[in-house]
């Protein structure tokens, strides 16, 4: 019990006001969005802040399902589908802003690439800052765009390159050696 | 031809699609678990309504508050489907004044779809109607 308490002291001391830790879903969105638009709108944020912290939080969770090297046991029953993804999300407040961090195991094989790309996403989320890039949102989604607005032929899927861009603050990502084989992915974006 | 009217849940939009007085609405939230689940039947509606539709004028009004990046594909199929029927068909884009991300992508679907009459349209406390 103790345990627990000091693990909610420390999300507090660190400002963190909504945490998910476990297997990932598509269904945790649509408890979170109402649980998010309370707390934020009484703290007196405004909609479009609600809604970047909420576009931020599915966008992690849909990393986590599509990425994370760390799955949940599959279920014996027929139909009952399995597998889950395993990951860690979490909403907080510091210095006027609110930010969204999350986390999941990924292949050490894999942590080279996902630093790559996640530097160049990094240095375009500043690109956009600075105005010296602009977000082609539809350019992206066009079946006939030929990546030509993006620098270092890098094109990230949509949602991640919105989550770069609605960012107050370039993102920040860390990779830490579990083991021979996994290492866990951090990320974090200011709102 | 019937009326499509689809009610919203926490995660989809509500889909009010009128031929008879030719309104088509979309409002509310859209990030679906299953895009197809979503938009499939307003595909199938929407393809057959514009087979039929003549010379009278259709208004299709876009209030969406939330939708992630599956829905503007689903949305940008939408109007690609708009633009391509050829007819007298007006889109008016609906966003909060406060709402900057939203105005930004109705500014690039209107860029996008040159063939298409697309009105952004600023509307006061829309998210909070939602909120």
């Amino acid at each position: 019990m103790e345990n627990i308490y000091e693990f909610k002291r420390k999300m507090n001391k660190r400002g963190i006001f909504w945490s998910f830790s476990g297997p990932v879903s598509r269904d945790l969105l649509a408890g979170t969005f109402d649980i998010l638009k309370q707390k934020m709108r009484a703290e007196g944020a405004g909609g479009a802040v609600i809604l970047r912290v909420f576009s931020t939080v599915s966008q992690i969770s849909r990393n986590i399902i599509s990425y994370s090297d760390e799955k949940s046991p599959k279920s014996k029953i027929p139909g009952d589908g399995g597998g889950l993804s395993i990951g860690i999300i979490a909403v907080g407040h510091e210095a006027d802003h609110y930010f969204v961090m999350g986390g999941n195991m990924i292949k050490n094989e894999n942590v080279e690439n996902f630093c790559c790309n996640l530097e160049k996403l990094r240095k375009i989320g500043v690109a956009i800052a600075k105005g010296e890039l602009r977000w082609k949102k539809i350019a992206i989604l066009s079946r006939n765009h030929n990546g030509d607005d993006f620098p270092h032929g890098f094109r990230p899927g949509s949602g991640c390159f919105e989550m770069a861009s609605k960012a107050s603050e370039p993102i920040v990502f860390d990779f830490e050696k579990v083991d021979e084989k996994k290492s866990f992915f951090s990320l974090k974006l200011v709102i | 031809m019937e009326n499509l009217e689809i009610a919203p849940t926490q995660r989809t939009p509500e889909i009010s699609f009128d031929c008879k007085n030719h309104m088509l609405a979309i409002r509310g939230r859209s990030y679906p678990s299953n895009i197809s689940e979503c938009y499939g039947p307003v595909f199938s509606w929407l393809k057959k309504y514009l087979g039929n539709l003549g010379e009278e004028e259709c208004t299709v009004n876009i209030e969406l508050i939330y939708f992630n990046s599956s829905s503007s594909k689903a949305l940008l199929d939408f109007f690609l489907m708009l633009e391509e029927a050829g007819k007298n068909i007006v889109v008016n884009w609906i966003y909060d004044e406060d709402d900057e991300d939203n105005m930004e992508y109705g500014e690039e679907f209107q860029d996008d779809l040159g063939d298409l009459p697309f009105r952004l349209i600023e509307k006061k406390n829309l998210m909070s109607s939602f909120f």
